[in-house]
């Protein structure tokens, strides 16, 4: 279990479009050729009931998304 | 006129020779230094953060990471490692595509220092992703700052290895192959700045420190496929939280060869 410092979404298509306001903010990607394709990327709580997607906080998301909430996130015991 | 024994000698100029010259063959190879001769590629593709623009880093004539020319090209701001490319010849570059997970080697126009060579400060940032590196074992120059759990330095879908693993509050260097996860204890140094190996043969895992013996830590898998390298992608507690200059992969045996490579990454590291 860890916590989580970020936005949290109950799907991913309000996942993917947290991301794309992001890339839009900062105009990602620069060039079309350019390796970096996103601002930042959400990720999928596959453990958790029910399962959700979230965005981990930074501090360049505050202008974008607003206010990170904490939030519980189920990862499985190490190493596995 | 004495340069170096890579650079001008006399009116002569000798060849450079690089690590992968003596010890040829590797999987994939990533460093802040040129390791091959042969090798006209960069050694990094850095986004600034003044305008997220991006550009290929390459070597000076004597194979260190061009500095100049990356705080030239990073200014007074933060420079990210968007690629790192792989110089033994089979093209399995490491990338990050995503902005805000890429690791940093230049902050506040300062290239980040560790030891007395450049490092990419990985943090506690998702791993760089690779179309896969199928390796029996690897040499990696870096350092681990903070004991989290995992601190993972590459995974798979059959596994990988770890720095600093953490079970029930002890810490240390192994690997984990989806059944078997044996690890050797790490009681002091392992947030020194160390150089670790790996080493898969006869299905058992081996694994040393700096220039310590090598020590059996019995069954495993006999390669991995590492597709994330850095850590592994279940959460910043599963990732390497530290810096990285050097990782060399190789699909062999390096039974023979583990003290060369060693003492040739600490010559010119000075590790320990």
């Amino acid at each position: 279990m860890q916590f989580i410092n970020g936005y949290q979404y109950t799907t991913e298509q309000e996942a993917i479009n947290a991301r794309e306001l992001c890339d839009a903010y900062y105009g990602i990607p620069v060039a079309p050729d350019d390796v970096t394709q996103n601002w930042v990327d959400y990720q999928f709580a596959e453990l958790n009931t029910p399962q959700f997607w979230y965005i981990v906080f930074d501090e360049s998301l505050l202008p974008v998304l607003g206010t990170p909430s904490e939030f519980e996130v189920i990862t499985p015991p190490f190493p596995y | 006129m004495i340069l170096s024994t890579h650079g001008i000698v006399g009116s002569q100029i000798q060849s450079f020779v690089g690590l992968l010259d003596t010890y040829p063959n590797a999987a994939a190879a990533y460093s802040v230094r040129k390791l091959r001769a042969a090798y006209t590629g960069s050694a990094i593709r850095v986004r600034r953060s003044s305008d997220n623009t991006e550009t290929n880093i390459g070597f000076t004539a004597l194979g260190n990471l061009d500095e100049s020319a990356l705080t030239t090209f990073c200014g007074s701001g933060n420079g990210f490692v968007t690629t790192w490319y792989d110089q033994s010849g089979n093209g399995i570059n490491k990338t990050q595509t995503t902005a805000s997970n890429q690791y940093q080697i230049v902050t506040s126009g300062v290239v980040n220092i560790l030891g007395t060579k450049p490092s990419i400060l990985v943090g506690n940032k998702p791993p760089m992703n690779v179309t896969g590196v199928t390796f029996k074992s690897e040499f990696f120059v870096g350092k681990v700052d903070t004991v989290v759990v995992g601190n993972y330095v590459n995974f798979g879908s059959g596994g990988g290895l770890f720095a600093c693993g953490t079970f029930s509050g002890t810490v240390g260097i192994g690997g984990f192959d989806l059944t078997n996860a044996p690890f050797q204890s790490e009681l002091t140094g392992r947030t020194d700045y160390r150089l670790r190996y790996w080493n898969m043969k006869t299905n058992k895992l081996f694994v040393s420190t700096n220039g310590g013996s090598i020590i059996d830590l019995g069954t495993f898998a006999s390669s991995l496929n590492a597709t994330e390298i850095g850590g592994r992608s279940l959460g910043t507690a599963f990732v390497l939280n530290g810096s990285c200059q050097e990782e060399i992969f190789y699909n062999s045996d390096t039974t023979s060869t583990e003290s060369g490579i060693k003492t040739n990454q600490n010559s010119y590291y000075a590790i320990y």
